[in-house]
């Protein structure tokens, strides 16, 4: 018997590269095509969204004459809001309005829409009458509640109401009530929509169940509804509170800042400064103020949606 | 993917890159916002298909004359809230889309010459001008700015005392002659219950206190004060503009109007006049005719001019009114005078006369066509009014700031028995300071 030496493995052949797969090796093109089609997007989304709060901040840091960027002043524009007892009481207005919008908003929304959500006789009927408000503009709504509110010719007859004479628009406390009934009445059907949207995916089985455990329906709304709703919830939260801080139109119309000043907001301090007053700089100021409120209540939401997850 | 598949999305995504680009690039061109086919955009406060304002319509008619009389030049009219003219305009002109032709309310138009929207017509006006001369009853130094004719008025107005004649009528009191019977008048009125409010004044923030700086300013004037000096800085801050504030006030506690002022900008104010809630109030006489249009209306409404303190001597009346410039944007600036030429005719001044429109031409007011109109008589005698007691309506870049500034001045003091001297030396530090 002979022994073999092993055969040595078969040497691979080393075949020359052919040309066009060497030319096509060192191409960058398969790396940068995805960049390629993400750019449109990209472009779309820096001059859509980035580059209007690039260019409101420096004008903030500068001074303006109408239309043209002037010299840099730095943040003398912010403190001449931060600084001034008219830049806060604005910024105190404008958190009362949001709050206490949000305050009453949110839980008539979330009571409509159970009851949108019950079966009833022209259900789709109430559903369309809720949404009306939502489909008016804020300008024909303040125009339409500055009728009904007035007191000399208005229908709802407040010029006389047991002997009193209740006018609205000259007292500074009921000028703010009314401007966030009617902020209130013209969002909270957009709320109502997306509670009724969140109420429906609530699986039927588990109520059923919290009432065969005998649970009442406070403590099914507590501990069923409530929490399945909650990233509904936030959601609207931040919808409402970025509408809220940023309207104009509304506030314009209805009071236009007054009485005494009762209802001038940041927003519309913003508007006026901005294009009314042409002081584009100190208005842009007063929008990156707006737009850093809107960051921090949004953020605050967030980090509440998701400690709710944690828990 | 392969690699004919690859190399079309890449040629897809150049195209669409190139469009972008393109779109971007058109957005951002030059040029007015007339073609430079010889169309020339006028922007104007005025609606030329409104049924209701008659100053719309003559409007239409002068544009459509001046059209039918071009075979290469057309004007077309687009129409912009009052509110927003002045702020379209300025952001326009900078993106250089502003119109060839702009209306510009002559209290606005320091804005306009700040901002650049306009341009000066010394090229094109100084023979119309020379022409015309005396002529005009509307002071040029309203519209001259350094020296430089900015616009061409069309239109001027007075600001007047209005009263219903059937509600003093059936309270059995005249018209009142000085400031004082005015307070005591409007103070009865509404004591008896032939008006809600005897006297509206708007202190309003619609507007931006407008209707409430209206009045500020003749009574401001009347007490012999100004509102501003000639280098621009603040005057109203005064004993005078202290007494405008302090008359306000004695009107209030004399009943002559309640807090329901506070909720009431001109526009509320003439409609209460129109609905006989409100007997009396100043406004402007371009109003008048829209005013008596209102059912059942017509000749209870009557105007003479504001009363001052001395019996037979009109407060001075603010003149100001509607101007046309050439913007700064315009592609043919010598076509767009040719209109303004044409539309300051006294043919064109005739029309707008017959709208309510009070002319700035004194010749129109003599014509056989002026004599024909119904109120013939009444608009010679604004036109007396202006041309005896007017004085130009202050101007200042700021003077919207200053506006509304003012009629919080006016809430505080009249309503809140804040001091006047007080109040009004904040806003005068604050108004210069800004200025500065």
């Amino acid at each position: 018997m002979t022994v073999k030496s092993p055969e040595a493995p078969p040497v691979r052949e080393h075949r020359p590269v052919p040309a066009v797969q060497a030319r096509r090796r060192p191409s960058t093109r398969p790396r940068l095509l995805p960049y390629g089609l993400l750019l449109p997007a990209v472009v779309v989304v820096a001059v859509v969204s980035v580059f209007p709060i690039v260019f409101a901040l420096n004008l903030s840091l500068h001074e303006t004459r109408f239309t043209q960027l002037e010299d840099f002043v730095g943040l003398d524009n912010y403190a001449a809001i931060l600084g001034s007892s008219a830049g806060w009481a604005s910024i105190g207005r404008s958190l009362i309005y949001v709050v206490a919008s949000l305050a009453l908003a949110i839980p008539m929304s979330l009571g409509i829409a159970h009851l949108l959500n019950r079966p009833a006789r022209f259900r789709l009927v109430f559903r369309a009458l809720i949404l009306m408000p939502w489909v008016i503009s804020q300008t024909v709504a303040a125009l339409l509640w500055r009728w009904l509110l007035n007191a000399d010719y208005g229908p709802l007859g407040l010029g006389d109401v047991a002997g009193t004479r209740i006018d609205v628009f000259a007292d500074p406390v009921q000028a703010m009530a009314a401007l966030i009934l009617v902020n209130v009445w013209i969002s909270y059907p957009l709320a109502t929509i997306l509670c009724l949207a969140a109420l429906q995916t609530i699986p039927a089985e588990l109520e059923e169940a919290s009432d065969v455990d005998g649970a009442g329906p406070f403590t099914r709304f507590r501990r069923i509804t409530l929490p399945m709703m909650a990233p509904t919830l936030f959601v609207v939260a931040i919808l409402l509170t970025l509408l809220y801080f940023n309207m104009v139109t509304l506030v314009l119309t209805f009071t236009a800042g007054g009485p005494f000043g009762a209802t001038q907001l940041v927003s519309l301090d913003a508007f006026n400064e901005s294009f009314s007053f042409f002081n584009l700089g100190l208005g842009a100021a007063y929008s990156v103020i707006l737009f850093v409120f809107n960051i921090v209540f949004g953020a605050a939401y967030i980090k509440l949606i998701r400690s709710e997850g944690d828990g | 993917m392969s690699v004919s598949r690859r190399a079309t999305l890449l040629r897809r995504a150049a195209v669409a890159a190139a469009a972008l680009g393109l779109i971007a690039a058109c957005g951002s061109g030059g040029g007015s916002t007339s073609s430079g086919d010889g169309r020339l955009e006028l922007w104007t406060f005025l609606d030329p298909n409104s049924p209701d304002d008659p100053r719309g319509q003559a409007l239409r008619t002068v544009v459509d004359g001046f059209n039918e009389s071009q075979d290469e030049v057309e004007v077309t009219i687009r129409n912009i809230n009052y509110a927003k003219i002045d702020s379209e305009v300025v952001r326009a002109t900078a993106s250089g889309q502003g119109p060839d032709l702009v209306n510009v309310y002559s209290a606005q138009l320091a804005t306009h010459v700040d901002a650049g929207t306009v341009l000066p017509l010394d090229d094109y006006a100084a023979d119309y001008l020379a022409q015309i001369g005396d002529d005009l009853i509307f002071p040029l130094e309203g519209v001259r700015f350094g020296g430089s004719v900015m616009s061409i008025p069309w239109e001027t107005r007075a600001w007047l005392l209005w009263y219903r004649k059937d509600l003093l009528d059936a309270a059995g009191l005249p018209v009142p002659a000085t400031l004082d019977e005015l307070a005591s008048t409007a103070g009865a009125l509404a004591a008896s219950g032939a008006a809600q409010t005897g006297l509206a004044i708007g202190f309003s923030d619609q507007g931006l206190g407008a209707d409430f700086v209206e009045k500020f300013i003749p009574l401001t004037w009347g007490f012999g004060g100004e509102i501003l000096d000639e280098d621009g800085t603040a005057a109203f801050d005064d004993d005078a503009g202290v007494q405008a504030l302090e008359y306000l006030r004695r009107l209030h506690e004399a009943g002559a109007f309640g807090d329901e002022v506070l909720n009431m900008a001109a526009d509320d104010v003439i409609q209460s006049v129109t609905a006989g809630t409100v007997a009396m109030a100043i406004e402007g006489s371009y109003r008048v005719g829209a005013a008596r249009s209102g059912e059942g209306i017509g000749e209870n409404l009557q105007t003479v001019p504001v009363p001052s303190r001395t019996p037979g001597e009109p407060l001075p009346t603010a003149v100001a009114g509607q101007t046309m410039a050439i913007g700064a944007n315009a592609d043919d600036p010598e076509a767009a005078w040719t209109f303004i030429e044409y539309y300051t005719s006294e043919e064109s001044q005739a029309l707008f006369a017959e709208a309510g429109v009070l002319p700035v031409r004194a010749s129109v007011y003599d014509t056989p066509e002026f004599d024909a109109l119904p109120n013939a008589d009444e608009l010679r005698s604004w036109r007396d009014y202006v041309v005896d007691h007017g004085r130009p309506q202050p101007v200042s870049s700021r003077f919207n700031e200053l506006s509304a500034a003012l009629v919080g001045v006016g809430q505080q003091t009249v309503f809140r028995d804040e001091d006047p001297r007080e109040a009004l030396t904040g806003v005068a530090e604050q108004y210069d300071s800004a200025a500065r």
